[in-house]
């Protein structure tokens, strides 16, 4: 009995070990390798910053006030306000943004890695455009927020963002943060390279990624930062083809958006389905709760001075989709939290909210701002028209038309083009008001900023040439061999 | 970082705004000896002070407090007082609210001054003591005792709010509009501007003073109403009728205007939840053929926002439809029928 049990032991065991050969002949190394196409585009999914720069964005505008109410004092929000260093590294925070851009740039550079060492380059083409994009985008933000902006003048002796292009493989490596006017080049290099390799047809949802709209979006984002205004007005046309219609492509606000109650309108503002986003992100952020509930935020003064009055004598579509939550926490239905939670049984979690990088109506605002620097004004008008019939409630084309003479009796700077430009700075805002966007045009436009608390009535300016307007370099990359931003 | 799930369900306010709110009475009267007026006037600058009553109180606490400052022997210091709470020999107007409302429905009425109930950043001042039985016996008569009378006394001891929070003057805003009311969460309500009610029973009464009395219980209406929402939601429907004319510049907006439009009130512009409470704050208070009133009283032609007066007709019915429908279908309530007995109740005390 025994030797039967153990020959059928033997038995057995050599049966399993048959079934072990296959399972054995598998490297036990289960880290990824890349080794198609395919999964280098899949590692390009993280190569988009996953971080949300809204909040301290918009918390150090013009758009916010103290609405001297019990709201939240998040720190992402309550410093910018005072014009302080974010003292948290957290999501919604400068240090969390800049590792979250890092952290793109590195899946990009792993993905370039491969496609340089592949030997069938061809098939990588599509995939090393999109990478080389994200690596200019992900320099671009971090250049824009943490070095002064660009300045012919003096962006050649400014510190710029170190400019990684290999992927870390030791556990300190310096850098050197070298020029505003380095980075620039480094990130102008890397959108022409990229961009003619970009192939739409290859992604799943286009609105993920860097498409070739999104691309001359960027592009022309990065050269009307570097005021090379032909560029913007070549690049802001590629998205917007001669002959077709660009209110089309706008946000239907004046029309379908004002048939949406808030709960749809939160639904689609952030969709892939919305012909108007160019480039949507997934971002870890409690921006979806943070921008209206917060102390520091837009208040009953700062959402008349932004969106009741404008040049065309009617009013702004905005307005029927602004509401409070509670007394003076005033918002648009634009920014919708996702929650993730832990467990199936939790009320802790993760909150993301899905966010707009570029959109048509930046592509529009950027082309009228292009031409009227290029003297043509006729154009910019046209345009600012465009954007008008989509945004003025019961729009008409006779009484809300802008003209020259119109914008001169609503901002009275004697100059045609001053005023164009005035007129697009305040469409803009109103546009992207509660998204961040304001302190871009701040930044370029050296605009001071003035806060003042409630009820003691004190204020804060943030002047023209403050060492304030840039971000603080996160204290973790001194360990890198970073010299922070003068204070 | 992880987080807490963000609870959507706010503090909702009923809110109007200044130009409509009625003039508020000077601060002091003539309990106040004249020797202290100039005195007072100079501390009501230092924005600190509650004012009224508490203003001798003040003034003598803070001598004693001189007094105090000279003492080292701090006492027995395991003794704080009002830790536990506040004790006091309990007055008539305690022993009104104990039988009255906390015995039948578990509810208590906080009117002594605590700031830390209502809004730390406003100026508000305390309910006088002899308005406080007859707003809250107004307020049982108006809308506890209706709804017990309609939907039973179990429904109400369910869903009443338990707490009640009294201020005597209005929660002033920056926006140019003051709150009278809130509701949190279903348990506690702050009601406001208690120092300008008076009955046709009470001395000084003046038909102008009906206006308050009204906004009194329409303000515990809106509310109540806030609350049978967030605990069973209206038809969504109800948020597409008037979509597209929801707007944060309903203060800059009359009554009137917001008719021609479709809306109760101009309070009803502010968003859905609010059109829909509004709806049964106004439909309740101002009964039936006072509703049938202010549908007809829209003139003929098309507001500025081009809704034309049939249509702004058709909305408020539409919208009359919903909430009738809604007590009926989730709580099997005759809307129509507890509209006869609130307004029969409001009638008494104004007319």
């Amino acid at each position: 009995m025994q030797k039967i049990t153990s020959y059928t032991n033997y038995l057995l065991l050599l049966v399993s070990l048959a079934g072990c050969k296959k399972f054995l002949e598998k490297s036990p190394d289960n880290r990824a390798s890349l080794e198609s196409p395919e999964q280098v585009a899949q590692l390009l999914g993280t190569a988009y910053p996953q971080g949300n720069y809204m909040a301290f964005c918009e918390s150090i505008s013009d758009n916010v006030a103290d609405k001297n109410n019990n709201g939240g004092l998040d720190l992402e929000v309550l410093n910018p306000f005072f014009f302080k260093d974010v003292t948290t590294n957290e999501q919604d925070s400068p240090e969390g943004y800049w590792n979250s851009c890092y952290a793109a740039i590195a899946a990009a550079n792993q993905a370039l890695e491969i496609c340089s060492n592949a030997s069938d380059s061809a098939s990588y083409a599509s995939v090393k455009g999109e990478a080389l994009i994200c690596r200019a985008y992900a320099h671009f933000m971090l250049v824009t927020l943490f070095s002064k902006i660009y300045d012919p003048a003096t962006s050649d002796n400014d510190p710029g963002i170190p400019y990684v292009t290999t992927p870390e493989k030791v556990i300190f490596k310096n850098y050197d943060r070298k020029t505003v006017a380095y980075t620039y080049s480094m990130i102008e290099k890397d959108l022409t390279a990229g961009l003619p390799l970009l192939d739409d047809k290859r992604y799943t949802v286009q609105r993920y990624h860097f498409t070739r709209a999104a691309a001359y979006a960027f592009a022309a984002r990065f050269y009307l930062f570097k005021q090379e205004y032909d560029k913007v007005l070549a690049y802001t046309n590629l998205v917007f083809p001669q002959s077709s219609n660009v209110g089309a492509t706008l946000r239907p606000w004046n029309t379908t958006y004002l048939t949406l109650t808030y709960r749809e309108l939160y639904a689609r503002y952030a969709t892939v389905t919305e012909p108007a986003n160019l480039l949507l992100v997934e971002t870890a952020s409690l921006w979806g709760r943070n921008y209206y509930n917060q102390r520091y935020g837009m208040n009953a003064a700062k959402r008349t001075e932004i969106l009741n009055n404008n040049v065309t004598g009617g009013d702004y579509a905005f307005t029927r989709q602004t509401y409070t939550v509670g007394t003076d926490n005033y918002l648009l239905p634009k920014i919708d939290e996702y929650f993730v939670r832990l467990s199936v049984n939790a009320t802790i979690g993760y909150p993301y909210v899905m966010i707009p990088l570029f959109t048509t109506e930046e592509v529009l605002f950027n082309r009228i701002e292009a031409n009227i620097y290029l003297n043509n004004l006729n154009a910019a008008i046209a345009d600012l028209n465009t954007y008008a019939s989509t945004r003025i409630r019961f729009y008409d084309a006779t009484t809300h038309n802008i003209t020259a003479g119109k914008m001169e009796t609503y901002y009275r700077t004697g100059d045609d083009r001053i005023n164009a430009l005035l007129t697009m700075l305040d469409f803009k805002r109103a546009e992207y008001v509660q998204e961040g966007m304001r302190w871009f045009d701040l930044l370029r436009y050296r605009m001071p900023v003035t806060h003042m608390t409630e009820p003691d009535k004190k204020t804060f300016t943030l002047d023209a040439d403050d060492k304030r307007r840039v971000f603080q370099i996160p204290e973790s990359a001194r360990l890198s061999g970073l010299a922070l931003n003068p204070r | 970082m992880i987080n807490d799930i963000h609870n959507n369900m706010q503090q909702s306010a009923k809110v109007i705004p200044i130009s409509i709110a009625p003039h508020w009475e000077t601060m002091i009267d003539n309990r106040v000896p004249g020797w202290l007026l100039s005195l007072i006037e100079r501390l009501k600058g230092l924005k600190f002070v509650p004012v009224r009553k508490m203003q001798r109180l003040v003034f003598f606490l803070f001598l004693t407090t001189l007094v105090a400052c000279k003492k080292e022997d701090l006492g027995n210091v395991d003794d704080i007082p009002g830790l536990g709470g506040d004790t006091w020999a309990a007055t008539p107007i305690d022993t009104w609210i104990y039988d009255s409302l906390t015995v039948p429905l578990n509810i208590a009425v906080k009117y002594k001054w605590d700031q830390f109930e209502l809004s730390l950043n406003k100026t508000l001042v305390p309910p006088k003591e002899e308005k406080i039985i007859p707003v809250l016996s107004a307020v049982k008569k108006v809308w506890i005792d209706t709804y017990i009378a309609e939907a039973g006394a179990v429904f109400m001891k369910r869903y009443c709010p338990k707490f009640f929070a009294l201020a005597g003057s209005a929660s002033w805003n920056t926006d140019g509009t003051i709150t009278l009311g809130t509701a949190e969460g279903g348990r506690k309500v702050v009601l406001y501007v208690l120092n300008d009610f008076r009955t046709k029973d009470m001395t000084g009464f003046q038909p102008s003073d009906s206006f308050n009395i009204k906004q009194m219980f329409h303000t515990i209406e809106h509310e109540f109403g806030h609350i049978l929402h967030q605990t069973v939601y209206y038809p969504v429907n109800f948020k597409t009728i008037s979509v597209g004319l929801y707007t944060s510049n309903w203060n800059n907006v009359s009554d009137a205007a917001a008719r021609r439009d479709g809306f109760v009130t101009a309070y009803a512009e502010s968003a859905p939840d609010e059109d829909f409470v509004e709806m049964i704050a106004m439909m309740l208070t101002e009964g039936r053929s006072g509703f049938d009133a202010i549908v007809n009283s829209i003139p003929a032609g098309t507001s500025t926002n081009n809704i034309t007066q049939a249509e702004a007709k058709s909305r408020l019915r539409k919208k009359e439809a919903i909430v009738v429908n809604y007590f009926k279908d989730t709580w099997s309530i005759d809307f129509y029928s507890l509209q006869t007995r609130v307004r029969a109740a409001v009638e008494q005390l104004i007319k």
